[in-house]
């Protein structure tokens, strides 16, 4: 999923009529400077991370005086919070809070409909809300067809005894204006939380928007890279680039995440970390299970499915060769219709790009586990290119099984570490 | 210098060197082409290779990117394919770190 900051997710909000406090986003201290000059005192500073739990993190400051707010400011620019540099800030007008909901428009996987979840309860976390006090949480299934109507918005929230008859007429248009951001952004979701009732009417005071991977093709005005799911963290310079491969082009998939994209994690299991490619999740998973024990990381997660151009997997493979902290590359491919031939091809190009003073012989443990169709004739193109014949490279053909491949692995990273003194397994 | 250059779908380029094709006795760019499961755009015309689509339809997807006119007059014929690929924001990313990837290093 993408997800956007709260200062660009609220602009989102308020391009369908949603109000959001008065405020500005801010990449330097100057510029913060110039807002607060501005700006209406007493004002909420908050940091602009893709992680939630910030506020007890030290990423949400209020301050009621120009002092106040340039010390929050000068603390937080450039802070690291939660693991995330804050590279800007979002500063706010307070908000004078008269009441708190939680509302949200997502889609539900199970009924495979969007679906409204609505709770008096705002400004905590709705996990907790449903499974401490699921009765304060309402939801409602959406008919994509005929979307959310006032009337249908308004008859959901009658639901609740405690809502007052103008607080129906507001929260039910909220509704309304939240399922059209939801549909016109290709969202899965939209949250806001809070949604603050003041004495102006309702405020977005918070907002956390995640768009469809699947529809950033057409969301191109949107501040976002076409990247896998990289979980509560921005994306990597390598996700980027891989998120151009499939940007434009539907031709089967070239999937790209890192997994441990500096290392820590291996450092910290002493595990070693490998580039690593599969076709198909299933097989890739297998192989792991297989891998792992024997003392691997996959510092990248690829899948190169639905028969792929080999395009893509040429440029995929110069993605995952470029991990500088990479000890070897596995290649696995479970049996399915996905013409092996072109994939080796990329592979190909992209081994004699890579290796050119080699005609494409690795200088790492290489162990491709080439099974499916086309399989055959995929071997034999690496046979004719002479890469085979290099020291660092074993192909396992349809007889193999993902065990095979990790065990080939470890025996070929043995050697390699021998011979070039690497510490480890 | 007879040169044949055509744009790809997904950002790239592919140019043959034609003026050498007529020693080429294997013509394996365009068996490869014309044997991927939809016809690609490479025939044998006069000897030499030759499109068989516009330079529009191409582009538009007419060529499926199998690469194996490049690697097939590499191995087979004369090397005269070229096909350019970019990847400029794994040229950014490359220029932006401190570590050399293990492709520029050396080992044993």
């Amino acid at each position: 999923m993408a997800r956007l900051l709260e200062y660009q997710g609220k602009q989102l909000l308020k391009t369908l009529g949603i109000r959001i406090p008065d405020g500005q986003a801010v990449g330097s201290i100057q510029e913060a400077y110039d807002v607060i000059n501005d700006i209406h005192f007493p004002v909420v500073i908050k940091a602009q991370i893709l992680r939630g739990g910030r506020g007890k993190a030290g990423g949400v400051k209020f301050a009621k005086t120009k002092k106040e707010a340039n010390r929050a400011i000068v603390s937080m620019i450039n802070a690291e919070i939660l693991g995330q540099k804050v590279s800007s800030l979002l500063i706010e007008k307070k908000l004078e809070i008269k009441k708190e909901y939680y509302c949200a428009v997502t889609s539900e996987p199970s009924s495979r409909y969007p679906i409204i979840i609505f709770s008096t309860r705002g400004g905590i976390n709705i996990e907790d809300i449903a499974r401490d006090t699921p009765d304060d949480v309402y939801t409602k299934k959406i008919d994509i067809y005929s979307g959310l109507q006032d009337f249908e918005a308004r008859w959901f929230l009658s639901k609740i005894k405690t809502l007052s008859g103008p607080e129906l007429v507001l929260l039910g248009d909220l509704q309304v204006k939240l399922y059209q951001v939801y549909r016109k952004f290709d969202c899965r979701l939209v949250e806001i939380n809070p949604l603050v009732l003041t004495s102006e009417g309702l405020f977005a005071a918070d907002a956390r928007v995640e768009i469809d991977d699947d529809a950033l093709y057409r969301q191109r005005e949107l501040p976002l890279d076409s990247v896998d799911e990289a979980g509560d963290r921005p994306p990597t310079k390598l996700e980027i680039a891989a998120g151009t491969i499939d940007r434009d082009d539907h031709r089967g998939t070239a999937h790209y995440v890192q997994l441990d994209p500096f290392g820590y994690y291996c450092k910290e299991m002493n595990l070693i970390p490998i580039g690593f490619n599969c076709v198909g999740t299933g097989a890739s998973l297998i192989t792991l299970d297989e891998l792992v024990p024997l003392g691997f990381y996959p510092i990248n997660f690829a899948d190169t499915s639905g028969n792929p151009t080999a395009s893509k997997q040429y440029r995929i493979t110069k993605i995952i060769f470029s991990q500088p902290l990479i000890k070897g590359f596995l290649f696995v491919s479970c049996i399915s219709n996905q013409q092996l031939d072109n994939t080796a091809r990329g592979v190909i190009k992209a081994l004699r790009d890579l290796y050119p003073e080699t005609d494409g012989k690795p200088n790492i443990p290489v162990v491709l586990a080439i099974r499916g169709a086309w399989d055959l004739d995929a071997i034999r193109l690496f046979k004719d290119c002479g890469i085979t014949e290099g020291k660092w490279i074993r192909i396992l053909g349809r007889e193999s099984t993902e065990q095979d491949a990790a065990l080939a692995f470890y025996e070929l990273y043995q050697q390699w570490a021998k011979k070039n003194e690497v510490i480890g397994i | 210098m007879s040169l044949i250059t055509f744009e790809l779908y997904a950002n790239g380029m592919i140019s043959i060197d034609t003026s050498q094709c007529n020693k080429c006795s294997s013509k394996a760019c365009a068996l490869t082409c014309q044997n991927q499961y939809i016809d690609g755009p490479i025939v044998i015309e006069k000897g030499k290779p030759a499109l068989k689509y516009t330079l529009d339809e191409i582009k538009q997807g007419a060529c499926v990117e199998c690469l194996g006119c490049e690697l097939s007059c590499l191995l087979d014929g004369l090397g005269v394919i070229k096909i350019n690929l970019p990847l400029p924001e794994l040229d950014e990313y490359l220029e932006s770190i401190d570590e050399e990837p293990v492709y520029r290093r050396k080992f044993k």
